[in-house]
């Protein structure tokens, strides 16, 4: 198997390497974060190139959306960077089909249509006696390489993402255990690679979104695969159709209106909604003494959304508690970007009670495998397999690869395998591409990301016209009550 | 410096110092107003007894006001407005000549036959110029009055025209206005309250109008403003976030009437399609609803639903109709429709990944930001469809008015019917569902909401005015207390 290693040696063409860059991104960079960030910027860059050439030859044929937009473009090939722009998706096309098909369960038509947008074939699967979308995705995971992941909907439309199950294996093994884990500038040592790491989960040990898929993979990879190092605060999974319920409920609510178009089925399962936030205090205590006894001395891995941390901490902090992890624990706390409010201070709270000092920053979101991490400079750095495109934020034109650049993020994600990897994300980032002081040699992103829909909703611009700002912001205004 | 400047005027007094930048639309443009904080005590009528000088006012000298006022806005001569016009031009996501279309309309807008018929159709003429009297069963007779009240106007910006309606809504109720401008067109109020100084600066009608600017939710300001003993009414424009500021301070004393944001439909029956004159006259019709005003205002249609089944054939029909509908919005004049100037980024992804999606949807045109219409396969609007603008429209076929019922809610404003004969079959369904105005195809922007008589359902102009009982007692002497 070609590695980085012959490709810097010389006794594997760039050609080879970015071959087995493709087959597999984590064995190429020998598992090794160092590796991954040490490549020299010049061999980088065509490396990329080649790869970015291959993928589109391996996928345009086998993802027929990707091919009805090359061939609506005239594109036949790629031999730079920038002629990929035209190709990358948008997150729209992973939620494009009619919602009537969902609210009506017709399950064999979202499957014809997922179809569309993977390589992987699905037509083998029946999925017209499936009831539920938990149903329906848990049978495309179980029948065909796919394992999808499903958005939680709060705009009263679900997204469909069908990443693979390898593309898991890359964002969780990869960016968890080897980004997070491994210190750059040092070789990846056997514990950092195989270790049974302790995994407190914040929330449901399963489901479809990417949050609740994660703990899946995050007990593979982490905890190896055993239960007795898997902590979650629930014990079920979280179901996918009673998030649609939710969702569905909270868009009707804010349009005025009782006709919330989901089966009658579904509708009567509404009293587990009510059941759930009637659980949880009672579950979020629970887990709250488990992190302070149980795991006490252990070393943790922990990835945990703020806002269903700050909860925990405040109330633990309240009774005297604080945890008591191993110093080598991993402690991931983070907002996701998505505008929710959270006191000031809800950084220095939850940390006050996981009695930690560092917490690991990055970037990442469920259409790519890319995990950004934080180098000590406060600049997240792309995985090699991650090529960044900026676009201007108004013309949406092409900036410059070079210097420092802010705009939309694009991404090509060369690793992912069950859907194209070009996407343009509605993130606005700075990025740098001239050299870290870190010495990691990827270009890097700065800590201040943030999303253009957040930011456009605070201006002060009024319409009589009834705009999707208004409709967010109704829900926004119906919630925070 | 910044030449952009968005002034304040406060009752015949114009303001231009301490001036603090603002961004305006995105980040393509910014403007500078007066620091509200210097002038934010000088915005409200000292006292209520203040109001008391429109009375000395007969409706006819306000009228002769109006009208005068009217005469002197002709964007061809007032140098304010066409100072306001250049800088709106970089202001507003609308192209130059629908602004253009905009500001042409002024000279007339305050005609006086016009603004009587307001008056008369949506307050009533006989109670805001004196005491009607009304005898009830028992004999008492109460006489009623429209006093006007003071208010706070937070207008929308997406069309120049709001500022004149609000004052003309504001005179003729004999209120105090003041208008916080909105950010996507801080000037064209400020312009109108301007050529009002000039023409008038002591008139009452004059010392009764406000415009200013501040950052929409600036507690500074909005905390000492909107207090019960300086304004009785806030008049709220358009979405959540404007109105999400303003609902903390609703209390005993201070009202609030919410022009909420609304959107707008159109329904066309199986008669558009079954003979070519038909399908020509609804096609025409539909483009001027779309693309009319360059789809901007709440009464332009972004739905329509054709009652042409939603089997293979219904659906080939509607895309025959679609494609007309296209050509039809294409060939409009460009001062009433034209390219956006900049596609809807949002929009634009959706309709892309639409177009790709062709088991689902038919997009015709939009590959050049332009305007597309999509036709749906199924009896669905676009999952999208709150997106919906720069002149783009969703077609949908569907089986029966239930179908279309979906697709009607509180945000639905306008729906344009053709032929005629079927608004007979919606008139009395769709108000249940949230429709508040049915207007032949093709008339939608015709009047528009504001000078039609309910403005979305809730008579704004009856709700800006005080309502004042005389009772009469005379005579009565049966002392039974009420049970």
């Amino acid at each position: 198997m070609t590695t980085i290693d012959n490709l810097l040696d010389g006794s594997a063409s760039i050609r080879e390497s970015a071959s087995a860059l493709i087959a597999d991104p984590l064995t190429f960079f020998d598992m090794s974060f160092t590796k991954m960030q040490s490549v020299p910027r010049h061999l980088l860059h065509e490396l990329q190139t080649a790869a970015l050439s291959m993928r589109f030859e391996q996928q345009k044929e086998r993802i027929p959306t990707l091919a009805k937009l090359a061939s609506r473009q005239g594109i036949t090939r790629i031999d730079e960077i920038d002629e990929v722009l035209p190709l990358c998706f948008e997150h729209t096309m992973y939620k494009s089909y009619p919602s009537m098909l969902l609210e009506t369960g017709q399950f064999d038509k979202m499957t014809t249509w997922l179809n569309r947008l993977t390589p992987h074939d699905l037509s083998k699967v029946d999925a017209s006696g499936c009831k539920t979308i938990h149903s329906w995705l848990d049978m495309l995971c179980a029948e065909t390489e796919i394992d999808p992941i499903s958005s939680s909907g709060t705009t009263g439309t679900m997204s469909f993402t069908p990443r693979d199950k390898s593309d898991w294996r890359t964002q969780i093994l990869g960016g968890y255990r080897i980004q997070l884990l491994q210190n750059f500038g040092q070789p990846a040592s056997q514990t950092d690679l195989h270790e049974k790491l302790h995994v407190p989960w914040p929330t449901h040990p399963d489901g479809h979104t990417g949050l609740f898929r994660a703990a899946h993979y995050i007990e593979k990879y982490l905890a190896m695969d055993c239960d007795d190092h898997f902590y979650p605060m629930y014990d079920t999974v979280a179901d996918t159709d009673v998030m649609y319920l939710a969702a569905r409920l909270r868009a009707a609510q804010a349009r005025g209106d009782s006709r919330i178009n989901v089966p009658q089925s579904l509708l009567d399962r509404r009293g587990e909604l009510e059941a759930m936030e009637r659980e949880k205090p009672a579950r979020a205590a629970a887990w709250m003494e488990s992190l302070v006894t149980e795991l006490s001395g252990k070393r943790v891995f922990l990835f945990g959304p703020a806002p269903l941390m700050y909860d925990v901490a405040t109330a633990g902090l309240a009774q005297g508690k604080t945890c008591n992890f191993a110093p080598n624990s991993a402690i991931q706390v983070g907002t996701g970007g998505k505008g929710f409010a959270l006191p000031d201070d809800w950084e220095e709270v939850i940390m006050r009670f996981l009695n930690c000092q560092k917490n690991n920053y990055f970037y990442g979101f469920s259409e790519q495998t890319l995990i950004s991490v934080s180098c000590e400079h406060g600049r997240f750095h792309l995985p090699p397999w991650s090529i960044p495109l900026i676009l201007d934020a108004q013309t949406s034109e092409l900036l410059p690869r070079e210097g420092r650049q802010t705009g939309r993020a694009a991404f090509f994600d060369l690793a992912i395998n069950g859907i194209w990897g070009g996407l343009i994300t509605g993130d606005k980032v700075e990025i740098d591409w001239s050299e870290c002081p870190c010495g990691q040699t990827t270009a890097h992103l700065s800590n201040n990301i943030t999303r253009f829909s957040v930011e456009q909703g605070g201006s002060d611009k009024i319409s009589c016209t009834a705009s999707p700002e208004a409709h967010d912001d109704a829900l926004d205004f119906l919630t925070s009550f | 410096m910044n030449e952009a400047i968005a002034h304040t005027v406060i009752r015949g007094k114009i303001i231009d110092s301490d001036l603090i930048e603002y961004p305006g639309r995105g980040d393509v443009m910014t403007f500078c107003a007066p620091d509200p904080k210097k002038f934010v005590d000088r915005l409200p009528l000292s006292s209520p007894r203040d109001l008391a000088d429109l009375y000395d006012l007969s409706f006819e000298d306000i009228l002769d006001y109006l009208e005068e006022l009217g005469s002197r806005l002709d964007i061809n001569s007032n140098e304010h407005m066409q100072r306001s016009r250049e800088l709106t031009y970089d202001a507003t996501p609308l192209p130059r000549s629908i602004v253009d279309m905009g500001y042409s309309g002024f000279g007339s807008f305050f005609a006086r036959e016009k603004i009587r018929a307001i008056a008369q159709n949506t307050v009533g003429l006989d109670y805001l110029e004196g005491w009607v009297e009304q005898t009830m069963p028992d004999g008492n007779k109460i006489k009623y009055r429209a006093f006007g009240s003071r208010g706070v106007h937070i207008v929308a910006g997406n069309g120049p025209g709001i500022g004149l309606i609000t004052l003309a809504r504001s005179a003729i109720t004999r209120s105090d206005c003041i208008i916080k401008a909105p950010s996507n067109d801080p000037f064209t109020s400020a312009a109108l309250a301007m050529t009002m100084c000039d023409m008038a600066p002591n008139h009452p009608i004059t010392r009764h109008f406000s415009v200013a600017y501040w950052r929409g939710g600036d507690t500074a300001v909005e905390d000492k403003l909107y207090q019960p003993h300086n304004i009785e009414k806030i008049i709220a424009w358009g979405g959540f976030a404007g109105i999400k500021h303003v609902t903390k301070y609703i209390q005993p004393g201070l009202e609030l009437i919410s022009l909420d944001p609304k959107t707008s439909i159109s329904v066309v029956g199986p008669e558009a399609l079954t003979s070519e004159q038909n399908m020509r006259e609804a096609s025409r019709r539909l483009a001027i609803d779309i693309g009319g005003g360059n789809q901007m205002g709440c009464a332009s249609s972004r739905v329509t639903y054709v009652l042409a089944g939603s089997d293979d054939e219904g659906v080939e029909r509607v895309t025959e109709l679609g494609r007309r509908v296209y050509q039809a919005m294409m060939e409009l004049p460009a001062d009433f429709s034209t390219k956006p100037k900049a596609y809807d980024k949002e929009l634009k992804s959706h309709v892309d990944a639409a177009r790709l999606d062709d088991d689902w949807y038919e997009v015709i045109g939009g590959d050049d930001g332009e305007g597309a219409i999509i036709i749906s396969k199924l009896p669905r609007k676009v999952d999208f469809a709150a997106y919906l603008a720069d002149r783009t429209a969703n077609l949908v076929p569907v089986d029966s008015i239930d179908d279309l019922l979906l697709g009607i809610d509180a945000y639905t404003q306008t729906i344009g019917v053709w032929p005629e004969a079927l608004k007979t079959e919606l008139e009395n369904i769709v108000p249940l569902y949230g429709a508040q105005r049915l207007v032949t195809l093709g008339n939608a922007l015709y009047n528009g909401p504001l000078v039609g008589l309910a403005h979305d359902a809730i008579e704004p102009v009856r709700r800006m005015c005080k309502w004042i009982a005389n009772e009469v007692s005379e005579g009565v002497t049966d002392i039974t207390p009420i049970s």
